[in-house]
Order: structure tokens, then C-alpha cells, then sequence
């Protein structure tokens, strides 16, 4: 039984790179695709060469291939809702959420003061550089969703903020603390996916 | 093949059914294994594949297993408990589907 050498498997993953395939866990697993049809091409016509084997089959298949690649992946978008929103109900999350809340009503924020404004300065560093060096470090397709959904959410609630009637209280007051909170989720989900797929995908 | 319209919207029945049956499997076996039962009548492509099975897995019907196999990284699918009672009702939507299909294609004669 021929198996494809590393050198194969090296050639067809920088074809694939070198054909906008950018996500880690996608190109490995059209590597093996790939790998696994050429190896029983190999296995059928023992005297058939790797690369004749391969230009065949890319030939027949590469537009099949690429095909998923190209369309927005809306069911990554929904994954990503989905946990962010599971995760604004875990105790760290919920409990941070209600400390704030409580600062927020009771304590409330020394004004004009420098020494707290770490707080949301740190808050907003990590929501906008944080997803910016995971996703250089780890090109995941939902690492990129998740990414690309918080930071289009976040714009949307800056946008709510320039437009929102600084006269209402309630309703400024209601959009930092929903910010806060939406926000702490996706950092915690951030570092959990990137957790997960560092693992799952470390020897790529 | 002419029919694929006709499969299409079985693709992901399909897939639930094989896992069901089998503990674990990855992309390209899917396909052999389909085109192996159907003697060739049903070629999965690679374009409607994935996406199906990428789908099914966001959807947390399926688990991702990463195994070094042959010099290269291959990504298992497996059914998680959701999906395993999930492609129960699918099954069973399908033989419905099939039956009424049947009802329609061969008429059972009429007594009266």
C-alpha cells in the first residue's frame, strides 16, 4: 500500500495555500482529501508518479474544491452567537458583570479621574488587539467569525452611541453595562477558542 | 450525474445515517463509503461534502476528532448525543418522505 511521502503532503498543502485556501482547518482537512484520492490512485496504477497523480485529480476537482472556501459561513456566525451568549451566563462572566453593576449604582466612577480610566481602556484594548494577535497567531475559520462578528458588533454599539440622547440616562447607562457584559463573553470565548483549536490543530 | 437535485436535500441524512452506523469517519471515506453502497449511482462532491459537514458540526450535531494518520493531520466526525437523536428523526422523516413519494409514483389500486 503506497502512502504519500511528507514532501507530498508538503507540496499539495502549499498548492492549496498558494490557492487561498488561508485557514488552518480547512487546508488540513483538503489536504487529506486530496492525499487520500491520489493515494488510491497511486494504489490502482502502481506505476502512476505522485505528480501526474495529482494534476489529474486537481484537473478533475480543484473547482469542486475551492468551492465551499468562497461562501460567507453564516452557521460559524450563529456558533459564535451562540456561545458568546452561553458564556454572558457563566458565573466568571455573570459575576464580573454584577460587580460592575454594582460600582456602576452604588460606588459609581470618580469623575474626570485618570486613575480607573485603565478599566475601559484595558476593556477596549483587549476587544479590538486581543482577536488581532489570536487570529495572526491562529488562522481558524471561527476564530476569523467570531472575530469579525464582535468587532461588527461593537461598531454597531459605538454607532448607538453617538446617535443615543445623552439626556436619558437609562438608556446610555443600559447600553455600557450591555457593552460591558457582551464584551467580557466574547474575550472569554476568544481565549476558550483559542484554547481549543491551539490544541486541536498544533501540529499544523 | 443527472439526479443530484433529487440527493441533494438527503446529503446531510446521509451523513447522520453512516456516523450512526460507524463510530468514527472523515471526509473522503464518507464519499467512498456512499459511492461504494450506491455502486457508483451517488458521487458526494467535495463542494457539498464539507459544507454539510461543517454545517452539522456548528450546529453541534457532530464532534471533530484530530488524528495524525500517514504524515498528515485528518479530521474525524463523529455523532455527539444531540446528534445521534437527531438523525433518528431524520431517518424517520426521510422513510415518510419516501413512502408518500412511493404513494404518488405507484398508486396502490383502489377497492372500491
Amino acid at each position: 500500500m503506497r502512502t504519500l511521502s511528507a514532501e507530498n503532503i508538503q507540496f499539495i498543502q502549499n498548492y492549496l495555500k498558494n490557492s487561498d485556501v488561508v485557514f488552518i482547518d480547512v487546508r488540513l482537512e483538503m489536504t487529506d482529501h486530496v492525499a487520500s484520492a491520489i493515494e488510491e490512485k497511486l494504489n490502482k496504477n502502481p506505476e502512476l508518479e505522485f505528480y501526474d497523480a495529482f494534476k489529474t485529480y486537481m484537473l478533475q476537482h480543484k473547482k469542486e474544491l475551492l468551492k465551499s472556501t468562497s461562501k460567507h459561513r453564516w452557521d460559524l456566525d450563529k456558533k459564535a452567537l451562540r456561545i458568546i451568549g452561553k458564556n454572558m451566563f457563566h458565573p466568571l462572566i455573570a459575576g464580573l458583570f454584577f460587580l460592575f453593576l454594582g460600582v456602576f449604582y452604588i460606588v459609581g466612577f470618580p469623575e474626570n479621574s485618570f486613575e480607573f480610566l485603565w478599566i475601559p481602556a484595558s476593556l477596549i484594548s483587549s476587544v479590538y488587539i486581543l482577536p488581532l494577535i489570536i487570529y495572526r497567531y491562529l488562522k481558524i475559520s471561527f476564530v476569523h467569525h467570531l472575530v469579525l462578528l464582535v468587532h461588527w458588533i461593537n461598531y454597531v454599539i459605538v454607532q448607538l452611541f453617538l446617535r443615543a440622547n445623552t439626556e436619558n440616562e437609562l438608556l446610555f447607562n443600559s447600553i455600557i453595562i450591555i457593552t460591558f457584559w457582551f464584551n467580557l463573553s466574547a474575550i472569554k470565548t476568544l481565549i476558550e477558542s483559542f484554547r481549543y483549536y491551539k490544541t486541536k490543530f498544533k501540529k499544523a | 450525474m443527472s439526479n443530484a437535485k433529487l440527493y441533494k436535500g438527503s446529503l446531510t441524512t446521509i451523513i447522520l445515517k453512516l456516523l450512526a452506523e460507524g463510530d468514527k469517519m472523515y471526509g473522503y471515506e464518507i464519499t467512498q463509503k456512499v459511492k461504494k453502497m450506491t455502486q457508483g449511482e451517488l458521487k458526494i462532491t467535495e463542494g457539498a461534502l464539507y459544507p454539510a459537514l461543517h454545517k452539522l458540526e456548528a450546529d453541534g450535531l457532530l464532534d471533530v476528532e484530530v488524528k495524525k494518520v500517514d504524515n498528515r493531520l485528518r479530521k474525524y466526525y463523529k455523532l455527539t448525543e444531540k446528534g445521534t437523536k437527531e438523525s433518528v428523526n431524520k431517518l424517520e422523516e426521510l422513510e415518510r418522505f419516501i413512502e408518500t413519494i412511493q404513494g404518488i409514483v405507484n398508486p396502490k389500486p383502489s377497492l372500491g
